[in-house]
């Protein structure tokens, strides 16, 4: 029976009432519903968003959208069978279980864990408080700030949050919950000089309420900064290319550790044996400068979960240690197939999709060597302070990252921007090379995604700044030296 | 669910949003059921299955709009939906530019439109797919996809179907539903060369099941892709001659739309801001968007917002005849919709009279893309900057695989340059043949 429900209350109680049954029956019909299978588990989720935009000082189309549903998961050896639907029923989650029966003729024994209660790592209270009203009056804030330099011709600001509650049942009669709130601002300011444009974004957020992400004392900064990019962009010179020392700023620019190295690391592709670092654990896939973790313990983080989306508490996986390659990313699923124990990275991007193995927030720890001295002590190369964004294939190891403005190292000085580079490198490669690691350690301002398998996850990377003296190269559009491309 | 059901909570909606105090309302429903199973090394990898429905409603009043959705069509809900939803663009800001499409716009009678619809051929009618069905249908193109010699493993094959029904309607009459129905095939394979690993992938579409491109086909082009790369290095840097092959090749026509979109030039962020009516491609290039093309993947008689859409040349004879725009975007520059607020249809360049084999002798030296890593161009700029692999083309014949090159240049000049062999590809929304697109960067070493 699908009826209307008050959805203040705590998950299991909400999911209960919605679907008629006590907690104890729910137990009972989730265990038939798993009968034979390895392992797997029922998943429902509510989720609550909101956003509203302002471009050209027009507020445009703000949005408020409802989704419920169920997944319901066989697990068995390889094998992952997952039936979902927006229908939060008793008798759709019965039909789903049939319709995968049809394929799951295999009987083996239920693996059951004990889950231990898991720490909230943010609030649980929902952040969709702040009226309309005044989410549109802190857009036109930020416009009037923006404009308040004349050469800006656009500004574009977004402020969207999500409040998802989630329950769920194991067929060992293990029940967990989590709420977890979102809020993001974004902010795109463009920039024009002699005919020519320019733009330059920021975006910032975690898992708490507004009131952390709306203040102008948070939101001046970001657009002066993206303010101040533009227009450096404006009278930036085109981009060498061909093989160079790179310096790679601290906080974003760990995105190339999060492709790079990252995803190589999710315990899944380690088990299909499709990635390069399949067969290394044990062995040097970086300097001795280099430890890498993925954490998911971090405070309000927006990559942060308290428990996974298979109900596994989450925590601090060191992936790379001095170097070394000492475990990857799992789930449930991975970590039975290469003997290992889950570490809290099965998540999914709603009840629609399957969990996979997913980063939370990977970066590298700080180094000794002060910023200024890389810089002071590279005679001659590139400084990228953050990328657009990148791709890997974990196969082959080959990524990209686009970055949209960087500086030139002469002499260990920073000289000249440039625009429109693409970095390209190896992942199996890359950590080998660097030579220097910053003191200044940092985490991007919570304004990350990452995509795979065609699921978006909210993901958090960050690093010290970091020296690669090899191992990439640098695609610009400068032809000669003395030819500029436009 | 039954159609009517659908078409009562679309109505629904519409009526509690104009009694909240709406002056206009669209709304869409829509229903879905899909089954999916991949199977790798023989062994059934994932089996997915959903059954999902959505309501959504989109609010104007006066000049101000709001939109919000939700999973329930239950009476109660559909009506709180829309009391907030008008509640919400009541304290929006204006916007001057928003509008609903009246019957000028739509595509033709809506009591003419389910006749109109069917002739585009979308749906097959089956019901779905048994899994057991598709299942076997995966093993076999596992099977064949490993048989490819070269190939080491696979990386999972698999078999899809999906249904959908979608009803709009708007407060000025319009009313309809589409029935779709979609098949997918597709297959993954890794060649290995001692610890270097490639793989390759190929994967198809279509309403209709008969219409997929044979497991042969499908497993032999995964296969060729995998293994056509093994052995592949970067290039010292250079400006040279560059061939994108009929896969990478739509994505100049992405960019091409973007850069013509009603929003770009209002925003001025387009190089091609003053350049409507004048040649930005060789005389004999002509670029068509056909939204009547009889199961064609983009085809559409109307787009999100009900506005009919009709074949336009966007370049006739390297003319840019057109831009495109939906309601909204369109009003900013001050031209009528053209029907695009979901995008292109079916965007096609012509192909020309050259084999692509005669045109890489053309050619002589130079690199063939293809495979694409990276971001898109820069619109406002034109300027672009991307991975590629490929093959160095050395007099007149592809040779040597090449990859971790860069591409970049400016897509002004690759218009101007861009000279499209014969063999357009037969499957997407966005298509187009191997092209040359004149002398580009590349750096490597």
């Amino acid at each position: 029976m699908e009826q209307s429900m008050p959805v203040d209350r705590d998950p299991s109680a909400y999911f209960c009432a919605l679907l008629g049954v006590d907690s104890d029956q729910l137990r009972t019909v989730v265990s038939a519903l798993l009968r034979g299978a390895e392992d797997g588990e029922l998943y429902l989720e509510r989720a609550d968003s909101e956003s509203v935009t302002l471009e050209d000082g027009r507020v445009e189309s703000p949005a408020r959208s409802i989704t419920q549903g169920f997944g319901l998961r066989r697990v068995s050896g390889e094998s992952v069978l997952y039936a979902s639907g927006s229908d939060v029923s008793l008798s759709a989650i019965r039909r789903a279980g049939r319709r995968l029966r049809e394929l799951s003729a295999e009987e083996r024994s239920y693996h059951a864990t004990i889950v231990n209660r898991a720490l909230a790592r943010y609030t649980s209270a929902s952040p969709l408080t702040l009226p309309l009203e005044e989410r549109v009056r802190i857009l036109r804030d930020v416009d009037t700030f923006a404009r308040s330099d004349r050469s800006v011709t656009n500004v574009n600001a977004t402020i969207s949050g999500s409040h998802t509650r989630i329950l769920i049942v194991r067929a060992d009669g293990t029940m967990v919950t989590d709420e977890r709130p979102l809020v993001s601002f974004g902010v795109s300011v463009e920039c024009e000089k002699d005919g020519k444009r320019e733009k330059s974004s920021a975006r910032w957020g975690g898992r708490y309420g507004y009131d952390r992400i709306v203040g102008p004392v948070v939101w001046k900064p970001e657009v002066e900064r993206a303010r101040k990019e533009a227009t450096e962009k404006l009278c930036a010179e085109a981009c060498p290319s061909g093989e160079m020392t790179v310096v790679l700023g601290n906080g974003w620019a760990g995105v190339l550790l999060h492709e790079a190295v990252g995803h190589g690391l999710e315990g899944d592709f380690a088990w299909k044996k499709e990635t390069v670092f399949a067969e290394m654990i044990g062995k040097n896939i970086a300097s001795d400068l280099v430890t890498v973790v993925d954490d998911g313990t971090l405070l309000n983080r927006r990559g942060s979960i308290t428990i996974d989306d298979e109900g596994t508490p989450t925590e601090r996986t060191t992936l790379i240690e001095n170097g070394v390659l000492v475990g990857f990313m799992h789930d449930r699923q991975s970590a039975r197939l290469l003997n290992a124990t889950p570490t809290g990275n099965g998540r999914r991007e709603s009840y629609e999709h399957r969990p996979q193995v997913r980063m939370r927030n990977t970066y590298m720890l700080a180094g000794d060597t002060p910023p200024e001295e890389i810089i002071r002590s590279t005679p001659k190369g590139l400084y990228m302070p953050s990328f657009a964004g990148g791709s890997v294939d974990p196969v082959s190891g080959a990524f990209v990252f686009k970055c949209e403005l960087a500086y030139k190292i002469e002499d260990g000085k920073l000289t000249t921007p440039v625009v429109g580079a693409t970095l390209i490198g190896n992942c199996a490669t890359v950590l080998l090379h660097v030579d220097m690691v910053g003191t200044d350690a940092e985490i991007d301002r919570g304004g990350g995604s990452c995509g795979k398998g065609g699921q978006w996850v909210p993901v958090g990377v960050g690093q010290p700044t970091i020296r690669l003296s090899g191992g990439v190269s640098v695609g610009g559009t400068l032809v000669k030296p003395s030819q500029r491309s436009e | 669910m039954t159609i009517k059901a659908l078409y009562a909570a679309g109505e629904r909606l519409i009526a509690s949003a104009l009694s909240a105090g709406a002056t206009g309302a669209s709304s869409r429903l829509s229903e879905g059921e899909s089954a999916s199973v991949t199977v790798r090394e023989a062994i059934l990898d994932d089996v997915s299955v959903s059954s999902d429905r959505s309501a959504h409603l989109r609010v104007l009043v006066g000049k101000r709009e709001a939109s919000v959705s939700s999973a329930s069509l239950l009476p109660e809900d559909l009506d709180r939906l829309a009391t907030e939803a008008v509640a919400m663009a009541k304290v929006s800001a204006e916007n001057p530019y928003i509008g609903l499409a009246g019957p000028d716009l739509w595509p033709a009678d809506p009591k003419k439109l389910p006749r109109l619809i069917r002739s585009l051929e979308r749906d097959d009618g089956a019901t779905l797919s048994s899994l057991e069905t598709l299942r076997s249908g995966a093993l076999a193109l596992d099977a064949l996809a490993r048989r490819h010699r070269g190939v080491a493993r696979s990386e999972g094959a698999s078999r899809s179907h999906s249904t959908d029904t979608v009803v709009r309607m708007n407060s000025l009459g319009f009313r309809t539903a589409a029935h779709t129905s979609w098949y997918g095939k597709g297959v993954g394979v890794i060649a290995e060369d001692g610890a270097v690993m490639h793989s390759g992938s190929d994967h198809h579409g279509a309403y209709f099941l008969g219409d997929l491109r044979s497991d042969e086909e499908c497993a032999r082009l995964a296969g060729e892709r995998a293994t056509g790369l093994l052995g592949a290095a970067p290039i010292a840097t250079n400006v040279m001659p560059v061939v994108l092959d009929n896969r990478m090749s739509p994505f100049i026509l992405r960019m091409l739309w973007r850069a013509i979109h009603a929003e770009s030039v209002y925003r001025k962020s387009t190089f091609l801001l003053d350049d409507l009516g004048r040649l930005i491609f060789a005389p004999s290039v002509m670029v068509v968007d056909d939204p009547h093309v009889r199961r064609g993947e983009g085809s559409r008689l109307y787009d999100s917002e009900c506005v009919g859409l009709t074949r336009r040349m966007i370049i006739e004879s390297g003319v840019l005849t057109t831009r495109v725009a939906g309601i909204e975007s369109g009003a900013k520059i001050g031209m009528p919709s053209t029907g695009h607020a979901s995008g292109p249809s079916n965007l096609t360049l012509f192909p020309g009279t050259l084999p692509p084999e005669a045109l890489l002798r053309d050619v002589g030296n130079g690199l063939l893309v293809t495979g694409l890593m990276g971001h898109d161009a820069n619109i406002a700029t034109g300027r672009f900057s991307l991975g590629a692999e490929g093959y160095l083309i050395e007099s007149g014949v592809p040779t040597r695989p090449v990859n971790k090159v860069t591409i970049a240049g400016n897509l002004r000049d690759v218009f101007r340059e861009l000279y499209p062999a014969s063999d357009l590809s037969s499957s997407g929304s966005v298509r187009a043949p191997t092209c040359f697109v004149g002398n580009l960067t590349v750096g490597g070493k």
